[in-house]
């Protein structure tokens, strides 16, 4: 389960699909993030780990400019998707290009199928094809089977790991660049956090994936690259095997072998 | 290992049977409050229909259906369509204008506007739900009315008076009016609740659509409103209530004629107004009258409830709805 770590150096094939610049970030007057300088590469899984309010969670949500909904918050530095400032773009576009799965899985009260079609159809990208993007939404979530007798059912009589699941499914029908993914295995038991532990791999062959998560083992176990946060400031970020084996910085190894935090 | 579980037992043993003796105690006086409750409603149908009960006996369902309200000795027939249709039609009107004005403004106080400010309007708001009723009447006589009898009521005619809602006589006082008054007064409730409703959606399910690439009006109106449907229609039916029993307000300006017109700007009468006007010196049929629309009032605003409970259990079990 742990071997896919071994990730050889990036190759010219994984380039920097996101890069945050100089990245300062604060809530009123209290900063959050001190000058956070990070790439995500393409087809490869980044982790994010770090202690509770260590910004890794806030500096997630800038990426798909969602905590502008938040109100006092005022954002310093770049954030650039292929090379372009997102905060210079339509916001609706980047939110549709960076997709985001949250802490706890928060389907609509609507149907399985209006669930996944809801994204496409603001973005106007259903011409008649309705069902076929339902269908493959669910297949990349992994969800197809388990659901595709009862698409017209309410989503809350899914399981958590399957309403998590739908939540994929339904950010992934929009066709992302990026996946966020907010400690998405947080309410979830052991069995259901192995099975979106696995979509991982089959979806980073789609698009870049950011996932923050408490759980070392699991940045271990899914991330080619890793940084540690702590008091908001990124500590240190590498290639996941060089973070939990080799860590350069001392408050890292102190955090994974597990001496505070 | 024996002797710390004898001395924790019989500690352990007092604390439970002191919690099963409150236990008790608590069950008995909530059990006997709510049952209270129902012994109330009860003991009104029960008094409603004794005391109506000559009236009942002889007009039968020509009460429901009859059209003239006449109290002279010599004629003393008795019939409740007109208060019936002018609760209903009052009724109606404060709803066509408070439900989207008081929803839109939660709409604003939820999701709009800066807290303090909403904290501020929602006080306010919440104020005019505890002014008195006569007061709203008075204003109502003062601004109101020559505002309908001159402006407002030959503007309609003008332009709507083509069809039978809209026509003259114009007094001021009638339908329309009354209607007015009874949004002011109901839609205080629409907002705070509707506004309560808005504000118990989750931040998660707004930021889910936004996520999605939502603009904030698609995920209000398409994610948070049809998440707090059942607040809002909860509301709904609280104002609802309120407008079908409100009396002093309504009297003071709905004209107070025993006869059904169709148009909206003529005058009328509503069963609250007319039962607070004429209960006092009522004769031995009037009386009895006067009770059985009390009846029909009740019965009225039972059905309305029973028919949201039902529309609601009809929606949420659709699958479409919360679980």
């Amino acid at each position: 389960m742990a071997s896919p770590t071994s990730t050889p150096e990036a190759t010219p094939a994984h380039r920097a699909k996101m890069r945050a610049e100089n990245v300062n970030f604060f809530y009123g007057s209290f900063q959050a993030l001190h000058n956070i300088n990070i790439e995500f590469r393409e087809n490869q899984v980044t982790a994010l780990i770090g202690p509770s309010g260590c910004g890794k969670s806030t500096f997630l949500r800038n990426l798909n400019r969602i905590n502008e909904t938040l109100r006092g918050t005022r954002l310093e530095g770049q954030i650039l998707l292929d090379g372009e400032d997102i905060m210079q773009e339509d916001v609706t576009t980047i939110r549709r290009r960076v997709g985001m799965v949250f802490q706890r899985p928060n389907p609509f009260p609507k149907s399985i199928f209006e669930n996944i079609i809801y994204g496409p159809k603001i973005n106007g990208m259903v011409k008649g094809n309705a069902s076929e993007i339902v269908e493959s939404s669910l297949r990349r979530a992994a969800l197809w089977d388990e659901v595709k007798d009862k698409l017209h059912e309410s989503a809350y009589a899914l399981s958590g790991g399957q309403q998590q699941r739908l939540c994929i499914a339904r950010g992934l029908a929009v066709n992302p660049d990026v996946l966020l993914l907010d400690e998405p295995c947080s309410a979830l038991d052991p069995i259901a956090t192995a099975k979106i532990e696995d979509l991982l791999f089959t979806l980073k062959e789609q698009c870049t994936i950011v996932i923050v998560t408490h759980s070392m083992q699991q940045a271990a176990r899914v991330a080619d690259q890793t940084g540690f946060f702590l008091l908001g400031k990124l500590i240190e970020f590498d290639k996941t095997d060089i973070i939990f084996k080799n860590p350069a910085k001392r408050e890292t190894e102190d955090y994974i072998t597990g001496r505070f935090g | 290992m024996a002797s710390p579980a004898a001395v924790t037992q019989p500690r352990k043993k007092a604390l439970s049977e002191r919690l099963r003796g409150g236990d008790m105690v608590a069950y008995l006086l909530t059990i006997f409050f709510a049952t209270l409750i129902l012994l109330v409603t009860v003991y009104i149908v029960y008094e409603l229909w004794m005391y109506s009960l000559p009236t009942l006996k002889k007009f039968g369902f020509s009460f429901i259906g009859g059209q003239i309200w006449d109290p002279n000795p010599d004629k003393n027939v008795y019939g409740a369509l007109p208060f019936i249709y002018g609760t209903l039609v009052t009724s109606i009107v404060a709803l066509l204008i408070s439900v989207p004005l008081g929803v839109g403004a939660a709409i604003y106080l939820s999701e709009l506007a800066e807290q303090k400010l909403s904290n501020i309007l929602t006080f306010l708001v919440e104020l005019l739900a505890a002014v008195p009723s006569v007061i709203y009447g008075l204003l109502a006589i003062f601004t109101l009315v020559p505002l309908m009898r001159d402006y407002i009521g030959p503007f309609l005619e003008k332009f709507l008076g083509w069809t039978p809602f809209f026509q003259s006589p114009i007094y001021g006082t009638g339908y329309l009016t009354a209607g007015l008054v009874l949004a002011v007064m109901t839609f205080p409730f629409i907002i705070s609740v509707s506004r309560e409703a808005l504000m118990a959606v989750p931040r998660e399910q707004r930021e889910a659509a936004l996520a999605l690439g939502a603009t904030q009006w698609e995920s209000t109106y398409q994610i948070v409103l049809p998440y707090a449907k059942l607040g809002i229609i909860g509301s709904v039916f609280l104002g609802l209530a309120r407008a079908l029993g409100e009396t002093m307000a309504v009297t003071m300006v709905i004209g107070n004629d025993t006869h059904i017109h169709a148009s909206l700007l003529n005058q009328g009468y509503t069963i609250a107004a007319l039962v607070a006007n004429e209960f006092n010196e009522a004769g031995d049929v009037q009386g009895p009258a006067l009770v059985e629309l009390c009846l029909v009032l009740f019965v009225m605003t039972m059905l309305i409830n029973a028919g949201a409970r039902l529309m609601i259990t009809l929606t949420t079990s659709k699958g479409s709805a919360r679980a």
